[in-house]
């Protein structure tokens, strides 16, 4: 009875090995659009985190202003774009869980080893990025480091994969007809229909959520977590003023002020009205979320470098803005002497004509150039220049 | 996957030179990722993240993958050629879609100090996701109905 039972596997693994949505072809053609798709993920991943890690060594620029906007946008909607490509592949290759494990030659090992890594950490990825963009935790651990270091992990496993598998990929992909996989007419058909099936469902996730950060389709983004007209002053809230625990008496304008110290030729402190009165400039600057939504808006503002000038302070200096909010990750973040040089690096005010909500960080909030939301500090209350 | 497994494959070319430097290269990538999951234990937790890390791998590999290949099976068993592909494809993305969407039509996200958070009313969203889908089948049933080979 067990002979029996393993002859039926034996020969479901034969001909699904022959079928030609499970044949090297249809891998090869699967494994390169992971391969772009996890590359692409891997190096916007990276900028986001050295962005919000700077190292000295790390120089991003200033311009174009939707240059973040476009990297995380690529990142959070790659990485959804390979949600069914990953389900296809491993679909495609499951039958071949059941080859008898090989210990020699070493590097076949070393290949099936590294298969481990890769397929836990592939799921983990688009499992856990996909939770983190639709705001539910059901995991213990915080998100961003954790994703960044499995990151590593299924990047390196895939280079190995790679490594194991390029001269397969050529051979059923490039020019000639070196493949083992068969090219019958109907296998063709086969095989065609369904890479078909597996671009039309990336094409339906992507549709359905992208428009949180493209705008014109934001009618269609029914399975999207955001919408970028949606939210106080018609555009969405990473983290709301109820949320910051902020004492309404803090945002008061009779008692907030500004305090500018650090390496400054005299501390000062600002009002919202002595800010208000200071030249006010207006940009169209995107804010763009680490979690993929993002929305342009007109801000009006004092620039960093104007009001650093009250202070006396001339040079190239680098600063950190502190919000009145206490205990969070994201309550301060750094400016760099480029960031705090550029004119549109502002202090805002208003956004379209309007003061901000609290929600938005009223009564000061940063907004600068090609940065990640979560450093467009709120509820500003000091300027540290170092 | 290593399609085919090593003995498919020439020695001296997929695990030559070539494979010996993406195995180093990737081991460091691998080793810098473990390095750092340690590094930041403190919030992120080896014991936290490791059993997602191998529950996501066990649920996929021996769970969804044999209900997926039982379910095909019966599908096969069940329908007519004209009609297989189609509803298979249909079923398999609306598995996805429902899946994708849970933590939005299940409202776990929501906040109510934040409504710009999952602003959408998601059942009826996703409904009509499912609707458009399985609209897109009905056609190609259609279309492979009418040209389906005549039966012998």
């Amino acid at each position: 009875m067990i002979t029996a039972a393993t002859d039926r596997v034996a020969d479901w693994r034969e001909r699904r090995q022959a079928d030609p949505r499970h044949d090297k072809r249809t891998a090869s053609w699967l494994g390169v659009a992971l391969g772009v798709s996890f590359t692409v993920c891997f190096l916007t991943g990276l900028a986001s985190h050295l962005l919000q890690h700077r190292p000295s060594w790390f120089a991003w620029p200033t311009r174009p202003v939707w240059l973040f906007r476009l990297t995380q946008g690529l990142h959070v909607f790659t990485g959804i774009v390979s949600v069914p490509l990953l389900l296809a592949k491993l679909w495609s290759v499951a039958h071949q869980l059941l080859d008898p494990p090989k210990v020699r030659p070493i590097s076949g090992l070393v290949a099936r080893v590294s298969l481990i890594p890769l397929v836990a950490g592939s799921l983990f990825l688009l499992v856990t990025g996909v939770l983190n963009i639709d705001y539910w935790y059901p995991f213990r651990f915080f998100f961003p480091p954790a994703h960044y270091a499995v990151a590593w992990l299924t990047v390196g496993a895939l280079v190995v994969h790679i490594g194991a598998n390029a001269t397969t990929v050529r051979r059923e992909l490039g020019p000639g007809r070196g493949g083992a996989s068969s090219r019958a007419p109907a296998d063709v058909r086969a095989r065609r229909r369904f890479l078909g099936f597996v671009a039309a469902s990336s094409a339906t996730l992507l549709i359905t959520t992208v428009g949180e950060t493209a705008g014109p389709l934001k009618r269609l983004a029914l399975l999207a977590p955001r919408r970028p007209d949606v939210g106080p002053q018609g555009f969405p809230v990473n983290r709301s003023f109820a949320e910051s625990r902020i004492s309404p008496r803090r945002v008061d304008p009779a008692t907030w002020r500004l305090r500018v110290h650090g390496r400054v030729a005299q501390p000062v402190e600002l009002t919202l009205s002595q800010l208000e009165a200071l030249p006010q400039r207006s940009a169209a600057l995107p804010i763009a979320c680490v979690e993929g939504w993002s929305a342009e808006r007109t801000w009006t503002g004092v620039a960093v470098h104007d009001v650093l000038a009250l202070a006396g302070v001339t040079g190239r200096p680098s600063a950190v803005v502190r919000s009145l909010e206490r205990g969070s990750t994201y309550a301060s973040s750094d400016l760099t002497a480029d960031q705090v040089g550029d004119s549109l690096t502002l202090l805002a005010l208003r956004v379209d004509g309007e003061v901000l909500h609290p929600d938005h960080g009223y009564p000061l909030r940063l907004i600068a150039p090609a940065r990640p939301g979560v450093l467009q500090t709120k509820w500003l209350s000091e300027i540290e220049v170092r | 996957m290593t399609t085919g497994g090593p003995e498919a494959e020439p020695r001296g070319t997929a695990h030559g030179v070539g494979f010996w430097t993406a195995a180093a290269v990737g081991g460091m990538f691998m080793a810098f990722g473990v390095h750092t999951l340690v590094r930041t234990r403190a919030v992120a937790p080896v014991g936290h993240v490791l059993p997602w890390l191998v529950g996501l791998l066990v649920l996929h590999d021996a769970v969804i993958t044999l209900a997926l290949i039982v379910a095909g099976w019966a599908l096969t068993r069940l329908l007519p050629d004209w009609l297989l592909g189609p509803v298979r494809g249909a079923l398999a993305l609306s598995l996805l879609i429902v899946v994708f969407s849970a933590p939005l039509w299940r409202r776990y996200g929501v906040d109510p100090a934040n409504p710009s958070r999952l602003p959408l009313d998601y059942a009826p969203a996703v409904l009509t996701v499912l609707g458009l889908v399985w609209l897109a089948a009905a056609a190609v049933a259609v279309q492979r109905w009418r040209t389906r080979p005549p039966l012998r």
